[in-house]
């Protein structure tokens, strides 16, 4: 074979190979493993010598020839996504032996052994899913060479000599892994070795070789999750549909696999939730990082709650790519009891519950009970007045809430409860005349105090009577007993405010203190323009 | 029981009368004046040297005057058909008018970050009135009260109270939305901002005044407010 030849026939097998390599039909495995022990055993097509086995005979003479036989043990392990560290020991050995009459026999053995350190890269994606993986790979290392010959000719007469010879060299080519096990592969592998950076050196040629190895340690990374941020730490059950629609956590999620991967977050907390919640697969483009809300999906049994207690927000981050990978993370949280409140004055309209059948049945036996034919007031302040007086009648009074060591909630007690108690502070009270209010189709709003001249905050209530700031005289000739308030489409109606702890003082008493109260602290010194007065509707 | 309601009742009583000091007593009076204390229905006859609070009220009817002499001595004169609530005289800082008409206006802005809020469904909800009861209300005859606070303003305005007159013709403006005319309301707000040196919303108060001159009303006094609206805004233009 001359030289023109080679070099057409190296040039059609480095094309072949690239040509496999980049086939669009070949697939990754997958996420390879971060380290692997291979063994490889092959030919080494040494320049100018022929590859194989040849056993020959002629008359006396005989003749063993094997070249270019060895293996190769090698070692591999992850530096970044797809480019790996290896580095191999191996063994290629020429044997010659001869046999020339009966009694002379020449055995000559030329070993090559290569000490190599290279890097290898693979060449697919492992985002897709299949079980081969090409790759490239070249390196640079020693080649000692040693040749040892042995002549024999006959009784006592044998000549040893021996040989060696170190150099420097390097390689280059590519195989494929196929994969059979995340732990196990098939190794194919072409390589052309220059020893002495030399393609002449009589050393220099190709290796064919094909092994299996182990692989081991870590999948490849395909996202990190670099904080899990918790946005809502004190769950309170009483607002659980503010939750099903608020984020509690956020998680921040880098994609790292270089190309899109869609991540889908679940999560719940055991005991507390009706079951998983689910983002939905968000798609993270390559080298970017996404923020992913978590949500929890509760429902009206979180209201059984008793006591506060610790609990585990579980996360379950799972990305897709071809493969997909899951990740748990874990975030603490603190569960209330059912009748805990923050103190955060739009969060108190939750405890209102005018669908309540007990309250609905109040409500309307009360003004069912109205003997009154043609009242004077208009029909809302009425139905206000009449239901504000009956509540007086049932001994309501207010009794602050009980000191819980350790607990430093605000408690809030269901209207139903307030009623069964017979007893309640500020927020119970005004919970519960809201509640019955609102259940007639009174509108209502809390009054929130936060005095900052006095240490403890206050809250009260106002209704809407649904009259025009015209039919003021229709309710009172004192102006400063009632607030004119717009609704969302922009028109003005009289509202009044009262103080809902007098509740057996009776609804003049109650609407005269609310009025002295609204007129004194949002109106004279300014609490709403400041901000510390606050008047929140309860729709 | 009857305890704890005493309590609260004395508290928030308590603390209403540290809370808002200024007062003020009657000097003089003539002819029909009346006071209504706190958040009572009724009037009662007003007297020489009677001692008013904050939550009072003074009403002065047709051809009367009364003259209050604040706890800082400031004599005010309260002219004929006129009411004024006693926290009307209490001292409102430029600072305080200006908070108060930024809360109005910023009040008045659409919501524009709903997500803090708590949003439950609610599907088909159908607000009725019973027919025949409060929706088809006849208003009452408000004008002569609104002439009354009016001229209430007025003579804050006269007193050279220029922030309690501009809050005061705000409040007015809120409650007695169903009055027509109301210019001279913007007219009195724009000659008090200018009292005040502050010509920009002086300037906007004269032009919400000339909008709402009906232009076909010849009336003397309306032309009279209409040239002197006019002479104002030529006035603050040729200052800035």
């Amino acid at each position: 074979m001359n030289g023109r030849k080679k070099q057409i026939i190296f040039e059609k097998l480095i094309r072949l190979l690239l040509a496999g390599f980049l086939c669009p039909v070949l697939f990754a495995q997958g996420i390879p493993r971060s380290t692997g022990l291979g063994f490889r055993g092959g030919f080494w097509k040494i320049n100018n010598q022929v590859m194989g086995v040849h056993v020959g005979t002629s008359g006396l003479n005989s003749s063993v020839r094997v070249e270019g036989a060895g293996g190769s043990l090698t070692f591999f392990s992850r530096l970044h996504q797809n480019w790996f560290i290896e580095s191999s020991l191996g063994s290629v050995a020429n044997v010659n032996v001869e046999e020339k009459n009966l009694f002379d026999e020449d055995v000559r053995v030329s070993v090559t052994i290569p000490l190599l350190v290279g890097v290898r890269f693979d060449l697919l994606s492992s985002r897709l899913e299949s079980k081969i993986q090409p790759y490239l790979c070249a390196g640079t290392g020693t080649y000692w060479l040693m040749d040892t010959a042995v002549e024999d000719h006959g009784f006592m007469d044998e000549e040893v000599s021996t040989e060696s010879d170190f150099f420097f060299g390097g390689y280059v080519g590519g195989g494929s892994h196929v994969t059979l096990a995340s732990w196990f592969a098939l190794d194919f592998i072409t390589q052309y070795h220059f020893v002495d950076f030399s393609k002449s050196h009589p050393k220099s040629g190709f290796e064919f070789g094909m092994g299996f190895c182990f692989m081991w340690g870590r999948k490849r990374e395909i996202f990190k999750v670099k904080e899990v941020q918790v946005i809502v730490p004190d769950i309170y059950p009483a607002y659980y549909r503010f939750y099903n629609s608020y984020p509690l956590a956020m998680a921040t999620i880098e994609n790292t696999a270089g190309f899109p991967i869609e991540v889908n977050l679940r999560s719940w907390i055991d005991g507390y939730t009706d079951g998983v919640r689910q983002s939905g697969f968000i798609e993270i483009p390559k080298g970017e990082t996404s923020n992913i809300p978590v949500h929890l999906l509760f429902g009206p049994d979180l209201l059984t709650v008793e006591n506060r207690e610790p609990a585990v927000i579980d996360l379950e981050i799972e990305a897709r790519a071809g493969v997909t990978l899951k990740k748990s993370f874990s975030a603490q949280v603190v569960m209330h009891s059912r009748n805990a409140w923050n103190g955060e004055i739009d969060k108190l309209t939750v405890f209102v519950t005018p669908d309540d059948p007990e309250i609905l049945e109040l409500s309307r036996s009360y003004l069912k009970a109205d003997t009154v034919a043609e009242a004077a007031d208009p029909m809302k302040l009425h139905q206000a007045r009449i239901l504000f007086d009956a509540l007086g009648t049932k001994g309501l009074t207010y009794q602050a809430d009980p000191n819980i060591p350790y607990d430093r909630d605000d408690r809030v007690q269901f209207a139903p409860k307030t009623l069964s108690l017979g007893t309640g502070d500020c927020d119970d009270l005004v919970v519960l005349v809201a509640s019955l209010f609102e259940s007639v189709g009174i509108r209502t709003a809390f009054v929130d105090v936060r005095d900052p001249q006095t240490p403890q905050g206050h809250v009260y209530l106002m209704f809407d009577t649904g009259l025009s700031p015209d039919g003021i005289g229709r309710i009172t000739g004192n102006e400063k007993r009632i607030v004119i308030r717009e609704n969302a489409s922009g028109e003005s109606t009289i509202w009044i405010p009262v103080e809902t702890t007098l509740i057996q003082a009776g609804f003049e008493t109650a609407w005269k203190t609310g009025a002295t109260q609204y007129m004194e602290e949002a109106v004279l010194r300014q609490g709403l323009e400041e901000g510390w007065v606050n008047v929140i509707d309860v729709d | 029981m009857h305890l704890n309601k005493m309590i609260i009742f004395i508290a928030l009583t308590a603390s209403l009368a540290k809370a808002v000091t200024d007062g003020a007593h009657i000097h003089q009076i003539k002819g029909d004046v009346r006071v209504r204390r706190g958040m009572e229905e009724v009037w009662s006859p007003a007297g020489a040297g009677m001692e008013l609070k904050a939550m009072d009220t003074v009403f002065s009817g047709e051809a009367s005057e009364v003259v209050l002499v604040l706890d800082d001595q400031t004599r005010f004169v309260l002219g004929s058909n006129a009411v004024l609530d006693i926290s009307d005289l209490r001292r409102i800082t430029e600072r305080q008018l200006f908070l108060y008409l930024m809360s109005q206006k910023v009040g008045r802005l659409p919501d524009s970050d709903d997500s803090q809020k708590i949003h439950i469904a609610n599907v088909s909800v159908v607000r009725g009135s019973r027919v025949g009861t409060d929706s088809g209300q006849e208003a009452t005859d408000r004008s002569r009260d609104w002439k009354q606070e009016v001229n209430g303003a007025k003579a804050l305005f006269q007193a050279d109270f220029h922030t309690n007159a501009i809050m005061k013709f705000y409040r007015i403006l809120e409650r007695y939305p169903g009055i027509e005319d109301r210019g001279e309301i913007h007219f009195y707000i724009g000659r008090s901002f200018e009292r005040l040196e502050e010509t920009g919303r002086a300037y906007d108060a004269y032009q919400d005044a000339l909008e709402r001159i009906d232009e076909n009303d010849t009336a003397p006094e309306v032309s009279q407010r209409r040239s002197r609206i006019q002479d104002a805004l030529i006035r603050l233009k040729s200052d800035s």
